[in-house]
């Protein structure tokens, strides 16, 4: 039985690596044209903040087609799919947000704020921030696809270098306080009930060898007592 | 029950033997009162009952000190974390139980086993329900340094195995025990995506409170393993610490001693070192080697968790190998025997880690490393078939920095190797390999005078009462405080003398 769900969990992982070996080439980055014009506000109730909370905050985004290029090089656009992406200064030393020119391999751009069929012009959506978004620097980016969702063109509201127009995102703690409250409770009942285990056998030590004392010393004094009785 | 020193070392033991209270033993027994047989379906107090309890808090432990690794991914974003941020944690997160594993080798030795678990597995439960508070880096790494002191309960397992267990079978014990207790590791990276998984979606919690709830699983864990060692374990084969001492079956010990004779015998020194690289590997490839498959080979997450977990799974049955491999040859080869087993096995685990690093392919990465598990575990089971036999007095505190020398080679390991961009992860590997190949070779100058070592022959006239006695001064001999080293010498004895007439069996 042991030998069948061993067997049942290598033929499970050599599946699934299997299935890990098998790597495309995606789109690469550089190849793509920067044909769409992006612009994205925050939208805020605390207005002169600069910043956008997640949750409570929401990203207006609009975009349209560089009204400056030739017309049919839009004949193969099908949709568009709009990312948050992060700003240099959120991938500094973290290895897993790495910008990679392979776009399959990509990752750069970790949230989808929307995808929309391709329109030139008219295009807006008011997107309000997730709280599973990590704190950091952002931009947007946005990804036009064909038919078979293979990227085409791109456009994004930094410049090439992603240095201007940043959005700034502060994140949630996630922690709530029924977790502190029960994290303490929990600590305080560990650390007590030690206590007084430890405190009982201590007590129940002390208890027994007080009582072996007081018996060897009866056991003693007990024959001479018996016979000081019968003497008297 | 004859009154200590009384008893002939050479009493017919077994079958009939009882504890203080009169009780039969269910397993068979030697003269100390440790069981003959390691029956693993069994509970039956003392010995499979401590066994169970013995590895399961200590696979709690390690399941808790190497929970965070595998919901990484989330701690990094909701704490913003770097590279170095992690590395700094990782290191953290196996420093702690250098002082506790120290501190623990003491502890058993003068208040038992059963109180050490207990005390540090309840007193590490804060820490990890310290983990749902945590807000930043300094947070994070105070509290990954707080929980490691709980891998010290490996010191108390082990002690509690060879307090238990005879020497002919204390090699499958401890291998065992602590075998499944490393599991920990693996178990801990399949477990806590799953318990996050669910309370996200099941229970609906945000993504940045999942993790943290997730962390009551381990908090928990520890809380009902403490209360189960303190009311069902026992420290000795006839009872506890307390009851022993009280009869007078239990010597009462001083750490002075205690500490100077595990300080002064060289062997724990080497046993030091070279433990450094077998567990010390262990835990640096436990820190690591997710991260390596999904950088290096682009797998995605949870595949690279699914690879990660198979390396603490093959502890199942490799860890408990080594030890029988190690008991084996001491029935054939005595202590010369399990010697060159250990050097042997660590030797090929550390080739199979330098072929791991120059492996380029993913499928046979994968196949080098579960074999390189295989043998840098069996390793650590090995070395623990010999521990047990470097003192009697100072088991406890010997174990002690034994254990924590695994730890001090792991930081050593990652701190030259994986901390910096100085070399490559797969670099970094082939180097450890090397660094282990080197390390191991110091066996060669481990010596018993009774048996040998792995070049020399035994001393003739040598025994094993000579080399357990000279642990015990003049005045403590006059008092008849070895008595307990006596019977242990006796239990201990290699298995066959070689004599004029060649090689002859001795029971």
């Amino acid at each position: 039985m042991a030998c069948c769900h061993k067997l049942l969990a290598v033929t499970v992982l050599f599946a699934a690596l299997f299935q890990a070996t098998e790597v495309e080439g995606g789109v690469r980055f550089s190849t793509l044209e920067r044909n769409l014009v992006v612009n994205a506000q925050i939208q805020s109730q605390n207005v002169s903040s600069g910043v956008a909370k997640v949750g409570v905050d929401s990203l207006a985004v609009q975009w349209n087609l560089n009204s400056s290029l030739e017309i049919e090089v839009d004949s193969e656009y099908a949709s568009v799919k709009v990312k948050l992406c992060f700003a240099p200064k959120s991938q500094i030393d973290r290895g897993w947000r790495k910008t990679d020119d392979d776009l399959q391999r990509d990752n750069t751009c970790p949230k989808e704020i929307a995808t929309k069929l391709y329109r030139s012009e008219g295009n807006f959506v008011v997107w309000r921030i997730p709280k599973n978004v990590p704190g950091g620097e952002y931009f947007v980016r946005a990804y036009v696809l064909d038919t078979q969702a293979v990227e085409l063109a791109y456009g994004q509201n930094t410049d090439d270098a992603k240095t201007t127009n940043l959005i700034t995102i502060i994140p949630i703690t996630g922690r709530l306080p029924s977790i502190d409250i029960a994290g303490i409770v929990l600590s305080l009942f560990s650390v007590v009930s030690l206590c007084s285990f430890l405190l009982a056998e201590t007590l129940l030590d002390e208890k027994i060898r007080f009582q072996n004392d007081l018996l060897n010393h009866i056991g003693v004094i007990g024959p001479r007592a018996l016979a000081f009785a019968f003497t008297n | 029950m004859a009154p200590q020193g009384q008893e002939s070392a050479f009493s017919v033991p077994g079958d009939e033997a009882t504890d203080l209270k009169g009780n039969k033993f269910a397993l068979p027994v030697d003269s100390e009162h440790k069981a003959k047989t390691l029956r693993l379906y069994s509970f039956a107090s003392p010995h499979m009952l401590t066994f169970h309890l013995s590895w399961i808090s200590f696979m709690t432990c390690f399941f808790s000190t190497f929970a965070p690794p595998p919901l990484m991914p989330v701690i990094r974003d909701n704490l913003d974390l770097t590279k170095v941020d992690i590395a700094n944690a990782a290191v953290a997160s196996v420093s702690g139980s250098i002082i506790s594993r120290l501190l623990m080798g003491t502890i058993c030795d003068l208040a038992g086993p059963r109180y050490g678990c207990a005390i540090l597995i309840m007193v590490t439960a804060p820490a990890v329900f310290c983990m749902p508070l945590v807000n930043s880096i300094t947070g994070f790494i105070m509290v990954r340094f707080f929980i490691s002191f709980a891998l010290a309960t490996f010191v108390s397992c082990q002690f509690w195995m060879s307090s238990m267990f005879n020497s002919k079978i204390v090699g499958l014990a401890n291998g065992t025990a602590a075998g499944w207790g490393n599991v920990g590791g693996g178990v801990t990276q399949l477990v806590m995506p799953l318990v996050f998984s669910l309370i996200q979606h099941q229970f609906g919690a945000e993504y940045f409170t999942a993790w943290r709830l997730a962390f009551f699983v381990p908090g928990v864990m520890h809380v009902v393993m403490g209360l189960l060692v303190l009311t069902l374990g026992q420290d000795l084969p006839d009872g506890n610490y307390a009851a022993l001492k009280r009869s007078g079956n239990k010597v009462p010990d001083t750490f002075g001693k205690v500490l100077y004779h595990g300080a002064t015998n060289y062997r724990t020194w080497i046993f030091t070192i070279t433990y450094g690289y077998c567990l010390g590997v262990e835990l640096t490839v436990d820190n690591i080697i997710a991260e390596y498959f999904y950088d290096r080979f682009d797998v995605n997450l949870s595949t690279a968790g699914i690879i990660a977990s198979t390396f603490g799974f093959m502890n199942i049955f490799a860890r408990p190998a080594g030890g029988i491999i190690s008991d084996l040859m001491a029935r054939r080869f005595g202590m010369r025997g399990r010697l060159w087993a250990l050097w042997i096995i660590q030797t090929l685990g550390g080739v199979l880690c330098i072929i791991l690093g120059i492996t380029h392919q993913l499928t046979s990465s994968i196949v080098v490393m579960l074999i390189f598990s295989v043998f840098v575990q069996a390793a650590c089971g090995a070395t623990f078939g010999v521990i047990p036999f470097i003192s009697r007095r100072s088991l406890g505190i010997i174990s002690g920095f034994i254990g924590a020398g695994g730890n001090v080679g792991s930081i050593l390991t990652q701190v030259l190797f994986f901390s910096s961009s100085k070399y490559s992860t797969e670099t970094g590997i082939m180097l450890m390999g090397v660094m282990t190949v080197a390390c191991t070779s110091v066996l060669f100058l481990v010596y018993f005078p009774q048996w040998g070592g792995m070049i020399c022959p035994p001393r003739v006239k040598s025994t094993e009462e000579d080399y357990y006695g000279a642990e015990w001064n003049a005045e403590e001999h006059a008092a008849g405080l070895h008595e307990s080293s006596l019977k242990f010498a006796v239990n201990s004895r290699s298995f066959l003398i070689i004599d004029q007439l060649g090689m002859k069996e001795k029971t």
